[in-house]
């Protein structure tokens, strides 16, 4: 579906789906003894979680290759920059930046169908890399977690 | 409705710069010396990636120690330096906190010198001499306040043993007053916190519409050396029932607000009644920890103890050597002769004169038959024959010292000689001053464990020896009494605690009664004294301090939602109840004396504020009630 960046080092695969929240604000609710009802105190936005599905594939054909790739996307865990996914929908290019982000952890993630999440081998050539050519090698579903701590506006 | 509040904003100044880096996660506000301001600071940058401190590359005693101030809405609600920083370190983390403070230098130098006004440069000067606002001089308490003001509009001290006469008035430029408590502050304010260079001090005119104002009240207050102004402020004012803080004005304006304990005007506590629906604007009390108590520190009838009266009276002595050495040689009664020296017991011969008050001498002569009798000048109260000591005279002289001629008393001796006037008619010659004795023998030693003289020359005094059987010697002096000034004050039942119960107050070094007995030969003889009888002063005091302590207590804390009050009256108001539940808080059988609100504490990260609240005490430096401070609930 798109491509996707972070702190301008591509995570190589496909992103199935990128989903944010909404900014989490401050507060905190308070009652007082036997008056009906509850308070609260507000506070400012703050951040928000955004969790992206992503097929990780780069070619790799041997198990080796993706232990490899995953050697370089744990560089990646705990750096902070901006987040860019780039996807075609239809006509358009959907381009969305997503600054200050840190990119907190990742999870295997079972595919539909999958006992467990494990790495399987593209035989049937069903991905493909950016030009198009079928990739063939190892891929597995990762859940990617970040958390945007300074939400615009 | 109300079920929501907006948190404000919070801005923070480091270097007087705003720093939204810096996050204040509390702040604390106080009254006097014991909570100076405080808050504490973490850096951390919102994007928390960059820039936060942590425990790395730094020398930890070493830091920017900036200035701080930290902003709620439009008030400030903090000003320091950061003077220290906190570190956390454990498996999850570090934690590099900063304390910013304002300490107790912030309010100027140490009590060091006195500023005095020196007549020869006309203008004020400081001098390495203690602070005392109208001190203890002579038995009695003196004003030593001069008119002559500074720059600063504070007056200055006059040492008190320069100020006695008219001419020396006049020399100084002004009759001396009594310092008044309102003028004690201004004074102590510019004297130490001169340069205000952090914090304002009050005016004048401020001082005077809240402190009263009696010359009674401040009595031998003497400052110590080396305390700081906060101190010294708490130790002046908390005997009155006031108290100070600082107060916020603007960003870089600071000023010392001062105000009166219990009887601020009050703030009530918001919580609505059982069953009501929420309303924010009606309910702000969430937690209170409070406790009333009607006697620990209490008491509803009081004695107030000034020193022990002295009293100046003429008194007649008598031999203080047995009657058997009346017949001794004169010649072995010259000092440092052969006979003198070898029987020791000729050496008080026609020298030693006694009141023989504890009944020493009854029998050693068969004049003496028993102790001096006291009552009339102890009446009404009873005295116990003890030995006691002369003291010097209360009548004064003109230069203000006392009146006497050996060591402050007056001492005379019996000429029973007659003499001729110019008309022929013969009279006696009577009482005289020892002045006119021998050079040799009118040397008088004042005894120290007794009433008593001892002439104390190289011969004895002829002339009253040549009296014979007439001989007689007298003194005019002061003798100390066994009963003490005294005032007693009862508000019982009038109070809240239901027992009567007494407290003593031991104030001899502030109230004195000095008298001069008609007995004494300086009646009527138109000089001045040093009388002072502060019986009145005492009974204004124990009113004072029945005002302050035939109160119940309140002390405890409470937590209010929301962090935006009026900080700029928060300390020292007073709390009066809890409205929508009928609770009052009132602490006086009289009404209007409520606990004081003394601290509070401003939790950013709750969005609350805790109070801490009491009830006015007198300090108790003086009063074993306020000795006893162990809370027993």
């Amino acid at each position: 579906m798109g491509l996707l960046t972070f702190n301008s080092k591509e995570i190589p695969g496909t992103t199935e789906a990128i989903v944010t929240g909404s900014p989490e604000f401050s507060s905190r609710r308070v009652r007082y003894w036997d008056v009906v009802g509850e308070g609260e105190i507000v506070g400012q936005n703050g951040g928000r979680d955004i969790v992206v599905q992503h097929l990780f594939h780069d070619g790799f054909e041997t198990p080796q290759d993706l232990a490899a790739g995953f050697r370089d996307l744990n560089k990646l865990i705990r750096q902070h920059g901006r987040l860019i996914l780039i996807a075609d929908v239809g006509d358009d290019t959907f381009n969305e930046p997503y600054n200050n982000c840190t990119f907190d952890r990742y999870e295997r993630t079972p595919l539909p169908g999958q006992q467990a999440a494990t790495p399987i081998k593209d035989y049937a050539q069903t991905l493909f890399d950016d030009n198009g050519e079928a990739d063939g090698g190892w891929f597995i579903l990762l859940t990617l977690y970040f958390r945007q701590l300074l939400v615009p506006a | 409705v109300s079920l929501r509040i907006e948190a404000p904003d919070v801005r923070v100044f480091v270097g007087g710069v705003e720093s939204p880096n810096v996050h204040c996660l509390n702040a604390t506000l106080g009254a006097g010396a014991q909570t100076l301001p405080r808050a504490l600071l973490e850096i951390q940058p919102p994007t928390r990636h960059t820039g936060r401190r942590r425990l790395l590359d730094m020398e930890f005693a070493s830091f920017n120690q900036a200035e701080v101030e930290v902003m709620v809405g439009g008030q400030v609600v903090h000003w320091g330096k950061a003077l220290a920083q906190a570190v956390n370190l454990d498996e999850s983390g570090d934690v590099v906190r900063v304390v910013s403070r304002m300490d107790e230098h912030h309010f100027g130098r140490q009590l060091y010198r006195t500023f005095f006004y020196d007549p020869l440069t006309r203008e004020t000067v400081g001098h390495a001499l203690p602070t005392v606002f109208n001190p203890d001089w002579d038995g009695r308490t003196v004003g030593n306040m001069s008119t002559q003001r500074d720059k600063a509009n504070k007056s200055s001290l006059f040492e008190h043993e320069s100020i006695e006469t008219l001419p020396a008035f006049s020399f100084h430029g002004s009759v001396p007053q009594y310092w008044t408590l309102p003028e004690a502050v201004y004074y102590l304010c510019f004297a130490l916190n001169t340069a205000q260079k952090y914090v304002l001090n009050p005016t004048l005119a401020e001082l005077k519409a809240l402190l009263p104002a009696s010359p009674a009240m401040l009595r031998n207050h003497e400052c110590r050396v080396g305390e700081y102004l906060p101190a010294l402020l708490d130790e002046i004012l908390a005997p009155f029932g006031y108290g100070w803080t600082v107060t916020y004005l603007s960003r870089g304006r600071r000023k010392l607000r001062f105000f009166q304990r219990s009887a601020s005007p009050p703030n009530d506590l918001h919580l609505q009644t059982p069953g009501a629906t929420l309303n924010m604007k009606n309910s702000n009390l969430e937690r209170m920890a409070m406790t009333a108590d009607a006697a620990n520190r209490s008491f509803n009838a009081v004695t107030v103890f000034g020193d022990h009266v002295q009293i100046e009276s003429t008194f007649e002595l008598v031999k203080g050597w047995e009657d058997d050495l009346d017949t001794t040689e004169h010649g072995d009664l010259t000092k440092n002769e052969e006979g003198w020296f070898d029987n020791p017991e000729r050496r008080n011969v026609w020298r030693k004169w006694v009141l023989n008050e504890a009944g020493d001498y009854n029998k050693t002569r068969p004049e003496i038959k028993k102790a001096y009798d006291l009552s009339a000048l102890a009446h009404p109260y009873p005295y116990l024959p003890r030995r006691r000591k002369f003291e010097s005279a209360i009548t004064l002289d003109s230069d203000k010292s006392p009146k006497g001629n050996a060591g402050g008393i007056y001492v005379e001796w019996w000429d029973n000689q007659f003499t001729e006037g110019a008309d022929g008619v013969e009279t006696q010659v009577g009482w005289r001053p020892i002045e006119d004795l021998g050079p040799e023998s009118r040397q008088v030693r004042v005894l120290e464990r007794e009433c008593g003289i001892f002439f104390d020359g190289v011969e004895i005094p002829y002339e009253i020896v040549a009296q014979g059987a007439n001989a007689k010697v007298r003194v005019t002096a002061t003798i100390e009494l066994d009963y003490r000034a005294e005032v007693q004050v009862t508000r019982w039942p009038a109070s809240l605690l239901k027992d009567l119960k007494e407290e003593i107050f031991d104030c001899a070094t502030k109230f004195k009664v000095r008298k001069r007995h008609f007995t004494s030969r300086w009646v009527g003889s138109g000089l001045e004294t040093s009388e002072v009888d502060n019986t009145a002063d005492m009974r204004v005091f124990a009113n004072q301090l029945l005002d302050g302590w035939n109160l119940a207590t309140i002390d405890g804390t409470f937590t209010l939602t929301g962090v935006e009050f009026d900080y700029l009256s928060v300390i020292g108001s007073t709390i009066s109840g809890i409205s929508g539940r009928g609770v009052g808080f009132n602490v006086s059988p009289r009404g209007g004396h409520w606990p004081t609100v003394v601290g509070a504490v401003i939790r950013f990260d709750q969005q609350c504020v805790d109070f801490t609240v009491d009830t006015f005490r007198e300090s108790g430096e003086v009063g074993a009630a306020g000795r006893r401070r162990e809370e027993r609930v």
